[in-house]
C-alpha cells in the first residue's frame, strides 16, 4: 500500500477521449499511462506492462468493457488488479453492477480533467475500504 | 339432514301443499279457483243475507199473527164467562125469581096471581132445566136465598143419568160456603165469579172432585134488599174445551188462570185434562210460574225452539189477581219454514252456479291463456332460432299488447347484443370471460388473432391453455381461492403478463379482469391486449436512448476533457477575456452534461421505469456522507455545508443512492443561490414520532410567490437566465420530489423573498416500503 501508483492500463476505443485521458493523468498525475483501443490488445499487453491499476470503458464494439474484465481475470497474476470502470452509463443502478462485477469504482463521462487524477488516485488508494455498496 | 327433514315436512303437509300449488302455479288454476272462490262466496253472502232479512220478516208478521190468534182465544174464552153472566141475569129475570120472593113473603101465596111458593119452585125449576140441557158444561143451577142459613130455594143437577131437579128436602144451606160469603160481603148487584175450587156437596168434597167455577149473581126483591143469589155451577175444564173445540186454533195452547190450574190444546186437536192447581198430574211448563207473577197484559216470548204469545184476561174486573192466560206457542220451523226453504234453495243454487262456474272457467281460463301458452313456448325457442318469435302481434286485447313489448324489447335487446356482439367481434383487444371454475366462457375473434385457437377450440377449455408456467399451474388456485376467500390478485387492475400461443410461444399480454354476473352464475370477463409489440418497441427505444447518450457523451467528453486540459494549460497565457471564454465553454460542457443526466432520469420516471432499491439506512450517516462529499461543490461557490443533528441516529427503508441525488439536488439548489461566504444549513430532526425531516436552508434571493406553483415543475426556473449564470437543467426539484415521493415522502418548502429558502424532505421512520412494493410484486405475479 506503500508503493505509489504508476501504470496503468487504460482501454478505450474512443481516440479522443483516449487522447484527453491520456494527456491528462500522464500530464497532471504524473502516471505512466498504457492506452489500448480494444479488450483483446488490453489482454495482449497486460502481462508485459503488468499495470497496477486497469481503467475500462464500458461501451466498446467486439468486447466490452465487463467482458474485458472477465477475461482479465482469468490471467495468472490479474485476478487481482483493481479495475476502474469509466462509462457514460450514469445511472445509480449501472454503477451498481459495475462494483459487482468487482470495480473499485467507476468514473462518469464527461469527467473534469483537473479532478481526474486525483479522483483515480483516491479510488485505488481506498480500493481496500471500498464499501460493498 | 336437512333435505330428510324437508321430505318429512312434504309428507305431513304433502296434500295441503298440493292444493295450494294447485291454487298457485298455473294462471288456468289460478282463474278457477277465484272464480268459482268468488261465487261460493257472493253465493253465499246474499243467502245469508236473505235468509236473515226473511227471517226477521217472518218473525215480525209471525209474532203479530200469533198475537191476533192469541187474542181471539182469550176472546173466546172470555165469551165462555159472558155466557155464564148473561144466563145469570136472564135467569134473574125471569118470573118465578120475584114469585118466590112475593109468595114465601105472603106465606106461600103469591099475592099477584095466587100461585103458590111450590109453583114458582118449579116453575123455576124448569127454566133452570132448559138453560141445562142448552149449557152442556154447566153442573148446576141453583136459586139460594139469603134467609135460613143460605138455604137453597131451587136446585138443578146435571148427573150422570141426566138433569134432574132435587127435591126440597135434599136442599142443602151454604151460608158457609165461600162464594156465597163473598157475595154477601161485597154487597154490589154485579154477577162474581168464584175461584175455580173442587164441588163441595153438603159442606164436604163431592167425591167426583170435578173443578168447578161458578158464578154468582145477586138477587134483591122489591125493596131492594139482598134476598138470595142465582149460582151457575160450570165444569171449568169442560168449558175451556168447549172453547178449544169450536175455534180449534192451529198451535199449541194453554190456557191457564191465576190460580195455576192450566189446560193444554194440542195443534192435532187434542185437548189435555184440565190440571188442577191442588193435584196436577203433571207439572205446569216452566214458563207458566213467570207469567202467573208477571203485569204484561200480552207478551211475546221465545225459547230455544218456539215462539209463543200470552194475552192475559182479566175475568172480573173487581178482582184483577182473577184472570185467565192464553199462551199460543209455535215452533220455529213451522214459522221460519220459508226461510228455511229460502237458505235450502239457495245452497242448492249456489253449488249449481258453483259448478256452472267451475265449468265455465275451466273453459274459459283456456281460451284465455291458451295464447299465452303459445307465446311462452315461442319465446322459449328464441334462442334456438335466428329470427324474432311469431308473436300475435295483432291482437287488440292485452295479450298484444304483452306480444308488442315483448317483441319491442327483443328487438331491442337483439339490437344491443348486435352492437355489443360487434363491438365483441370486431375488437382488435382480445375479450375472454371464464367461469368460476375457470372454463372459458366466450372467445371473441380477436383472441383467435392473439392466441391462435380458434374459438371452437378455447370455448369449454380451462383458460390455462392460454398462460405458460407457472401461471397456468397456480391458476386454478387462484380463481378457487378468490371464489373461496374474495382475495383479489388480478382482478380490477391492468397488469402484464405472459400469454402462451397455440403453437407454444410465449408473448407478453396487458390484461385487465373484472368480475361480472350472468344469470346468477360469477363471470370473470378479461380484456387482454397483445402487446409483444410495444415491449419491441420500448426496446428499441431503450436501445436508441442509451445509444444516443453514449453517442453524445463521447464528444462531449472529449470536449470537456480537452478544455479542461486547456484551461490547465494555458493558465498564465491567455488574457481575461480568453480566459472567460474558455471557462464559459468548460462550464456549458458540463450543464450539457448534467442536462443529459436529468433528461434520462425523467423519462425513466415518466415511464415508471426508474429502479429502486429499498433497504434500511441510518438517515443521519446517509446525510453526513452526502453532504461531505459535495463539499467541494460548495467551495465552488463558495458558501459553507453547516450540519446539525437532532437525533443521533433515525432508521429510515430507502434507496441511499436515489435519496443521495435527491438531497444532491437540493444542496446544490441552496449552494449556488447563496450568496458568497453564505452558508447552508442541513438539518436532520424528527417532525413527529414517524416521520423525520431533512431540510437544506439557504440565505439566498428566496422564491417570488408567483413562482410556489411551478417550483416542482420540470424545466422550472425563475428566471430562464439563470440557467447560464447558475448552471443547472430545471430539472433537479421535479426529480427530487418524484424520487422522495417514490420513497414513500414529501417534500416541502418555505421562501421569503430577499432572505432565503428552505426545502424540507419528509420521510416515514421505520416502515418498510418494500413490503408494500413486494406485495404488489406478489399480486402481479
Amino acid at each position: 500500500m506503500t508503493t505509489d501508483l504508476k501504470n496503468i492500463l487504460y482501454v478505450e476505443d474512443e481516440e479522443d477521449i483516449a487522447t484527453v485521458v491520456v494527456m491528462t493523468l500522464e500530464e497532471l498525475g504524473d502516471f505512466e499511462i498504457k492506452h489500448c483501443p480494444c479488450g483483446q490488445e488490453a489482454l495482449d499487453a497486460f502481462p508485459e506492462f503488468d499495470p497496477q491499476l486497469v481503467i475500462l470503458d464500458v461501451m466498446m464494439p467486439g468486447m466490452d468493457g465487463p467482458a474485458t474484465l472477465a477475461n482479465l481475470r482469468k490471467f495468472k497474476g490479474a485476478d487481482e488488479v483493481p479495475v476502474i470502470f469509466m462509462t457514460a452509463k450514469a445511472q445509480a443502478h449501472e454503477q451498481q453492477r459495475y462494483m459487482n462485477l468487482g470495480a473499485i469504482g467507476v468514473i462518469t463521462k464527461p469527467f473534469d480533467p483537473m479532478t481526474l487524477p486525483d479522483a483515480v488516485t483516491e479510488l485505488w488508494e481506498n480500493r481496500e475500504s471500498v464499501p460493498a455498496m | 339432514m336437512q333435505r330428510s327433514a324437508r321430505r318429512r315436512h312434504h309428507a305431513v303437509f304433502g296434500p295441503v301443499w298440493r292444493l295450494f300449488d294447485l291454487a298457485t302455479n298455473s294462471l288456468t288454476k289460478k282463474i278457477i279457483w277465484l272464480t268459482c272462490l268468488s261465487v261460493f262466496l257472493s253465493t253465499l253472502l246474499i243467502s245469508v243475507m236473505n235468509y236473515v232479512r226473511l227471517q226477521d220478516t217472518l218473525l215480525s208478521t209471525a209474532t203479530e199473527k200469533l198475537a191476533g190468534q192469541t187474542r181471539l182465544m182469550a176472546q173466546r174464552f172470555k165469551n165462555s164467562y159472558d155466557q155464564m153472566e148473561s144466563d145469570a141475569q136472564v135467569l134473574s129475570y125471569t118470573p118465578p125469581i120475584q114469585g118466590i120472593i112475593r109468595s114465601r113473603a105472603n106465606a106461600g101465596v103469591d099475592p099477584l096471581d095466587g100461585s103458590s111458593t111450590e109453583i114458582w119452585r118449579e116453575r123455576l125449576s124448569t127454566i133452570f132445566s132448559s138453560v141445562m140441557r142448552a149449557r152442556p158444561d154447566y153442573l148446576q143451577i141453583r136459586y139460594i136465598g139469603v134467609a135460613d142459613n143460605g138455604r137453597e130455594l131451587v136446585r138443578v143437577n146435571r148427573t150422570a143419568f141426566g138433569i134432574y131437579v132435587v127435591a126440597e128436602a135434599e136442599l142443602q144451606e151454604k151460608a158457609s160456603e165461600p162464594y156465597f160469603r163473598s157475595a154477601l160481603d161485597t154487597g154490589t148487584a154485579k154477577i162474581q165469579f168464584s175461584d175455580v175450587t173442587f164441588n163441595r156437596e153438603q159442606g164436604a168434597l163431592d167425591s167426583a172432585l170435578v173443578p168447578t167455577v161458578r158464578a154468582v149473581l145477586p138477587v134483591y126483591d122489591k125493596s131492594n134488599s139482598l134476598y138470595g143469589m142465582i149460582v151457575i155451577n160450570a165444569e171449568y175444564g169442560r168449558m175451556l174445551s168447549a172453547a178449544f173445540e169450536e175455534i180449534a186454533p192451529l198451535h199449541d195452547t194453554i190456557v191457564f188462570n191465576s190460580a195455576g190450574d192450566y189446560i193444554e190444546y194440542g195443534r192435532d186437536g187434542t185437548i189435555g185434562e184440565l190440571e188442577f192447581h191442588d193435584a196436577y198430574s203433571k207439572p205446569p211448563p216452566p214458563f207458566l210460574e213467570q207469567l202467573l207473577s208477571t203485569d204484561r197484559q200480552e207478551a211475546a216470548f221465545t225459547s230455544s225452539d218456539t215462539i209463543s204469545y200470552f194475552v192475559r184476561l182479566v175475568i172480573d174486573p173487581g178482582n184483577p189477581d182473577a184472570f185467565l192466560g192464553v199462551v199460543l206457542q209455535v215452533p220455529y220451523e213451522e214459522l221460519l219454514g220459508a226461510a228455511l226453504r229460502t237458505r235450502t234453495i239457495s245452497i242448492i243454487t249456489g253449488l249449481f252456479l258453483v259448478l256452472a262456474c267451475l265449468f265455465l272457467s275451466l273453459v274459459l281460463a283456456r281460451r284465455f291463456t291458451q295464447p299465452l301458452r303459445r307465446m311462452t313456448d315461442e319465446i322459449k325457442n328464441v334462442g334456438s332460432r335466428t329470427h324474432l318469435p311469431d308473436l300475435p302481434l295483432d291482437r287488440n286485447d292485452e295479450f298484444g299488447d304483452l306480444a308488442r313489448a315483448f317483441h319491442k324489447k327483443t328487438r331491442e335487446l337483439a339490437d344491443s347484443e348486435e352492437k355489443i356482439r360487434s363491438v365483441f367481434d370486431n375488437s382488435v383487444d382480445g375479450i375472454l370471460t371464464i367461469n368460476e371454475a375457470g372454463l372459458i366462457d366466450s372467445y371473441n375473434p380477436a383472441c383467435e388473432a392473439i392466441f391462435g385457437h380458434t374459438a371452437e377450440e378455447a370455448i369449454g377449455q380451462n383458460v390455462k391453455i392460454l398462460m405458460p408456467e407457472p401461471y397456468s399451474s397456480e391458476h386454478d388456485k387462484y380463481v378457487g381461492r378468490y371464489v373461496r376467500t374474495g382475495e383479489r390478485h388480478i382482478l380490477g387492475e391492468t397488469l402484464e403478463v405472459s400469454a402462451r400461443r397455440k403453437d407454444g410461444s410465449v408473448f407478453p399480454i396487458e390484461i385487465s379482469v373484472s368480475e361480472l354476473r350472468s344469470n346468477n352464475q360469477r363471470l370473470f370477463s378479461s380484456v387482454v391486449r397483445d402487446i409483444s409489440e410495444r415491449k419491441q418497441i420500448e426496446i428499441l427505444k431503450d436501445e436508441f436512448i442509451s445509444t444516443v447518450n453514449h453517442e453524445i457523451r463521447t464528444p462531449l467528453t472529449a470536449i470537456q476533457g480537452s478544455l479542461g486540459l486547456l484551461r490547465h494549460k494555458l493558465a498564465d497565457q491567455l488574457d481575461e477575456k480568453g480566459e472567460k471564454l474558455l471557462n464559459m465553454s468548460y462550464e456549458n460542457c458540463e450543464n450539457l452534461a448534467f442536462l443529459i443526466n436529468d433528461i434520462l432520469d425523467i423519462e425513466k420516471m415518466a415511464a415508471g421505469k426508474m429502479e429502486y432499491q429499498i433497504e434500511d439506512a441510518d438517515l443521519c450517516a446517509l446525510v453526513a456522507h452526502t453532504v461531505e462529499r459535495q463539499d467541494a461543490y460548495a467551495e465552488k461557490y463558495g458558501v459553507k455545508f453547516v450540519v446539525r443533528m437532532d437525533v443521533e441516529a433515525v432508521h429510515v427503508q430507502i434507496d441511499q443512492s436515489r435519496f443521495n441525488q435527491a438531497l444532491v439536488n437540493l444542496l446544490s439548489n441552496a449552494a449556488k443561490f447563496s450568496p458568497e461566504g453564505g452558508s447552508v444549513e442541513v438539518t436532520v430532526s424528527m417532525r413527529n414520532e414517524d416521520e423525520v425531516a431533512v431540510s437544506v436552508k439557504d440565505y439566498g434571493p428566496g422564491i417570488p410567490e408567483s413562482f410556489h406553483e411551478k417550483i416542482f415543475e420540470k424545466f422550472a426556473q425563475v428566471d430562464s437566465s439563470a440557467t447560464r449564470a447558475k448552471g443547472g437543467t430545471g430539472l433537479g426539484l421535479a426529480i427530487t420530489k418524484t424520487i422522495i415521493e417514490e420513497l414513500n415522502g414529501s417534500i416541502e418548502f418555505k421562501t421569503e423573498v430577499g432572505k432565503g429558502t428552505t426545502f424540507t424532505i419528509l420521510l416515514p421512520v421505520g416502515v418498510d416500503p418494500a413490503s408494500a412494493r413486494a406485495s404488489e410484486i406478489e399480486a402481479v405475479e
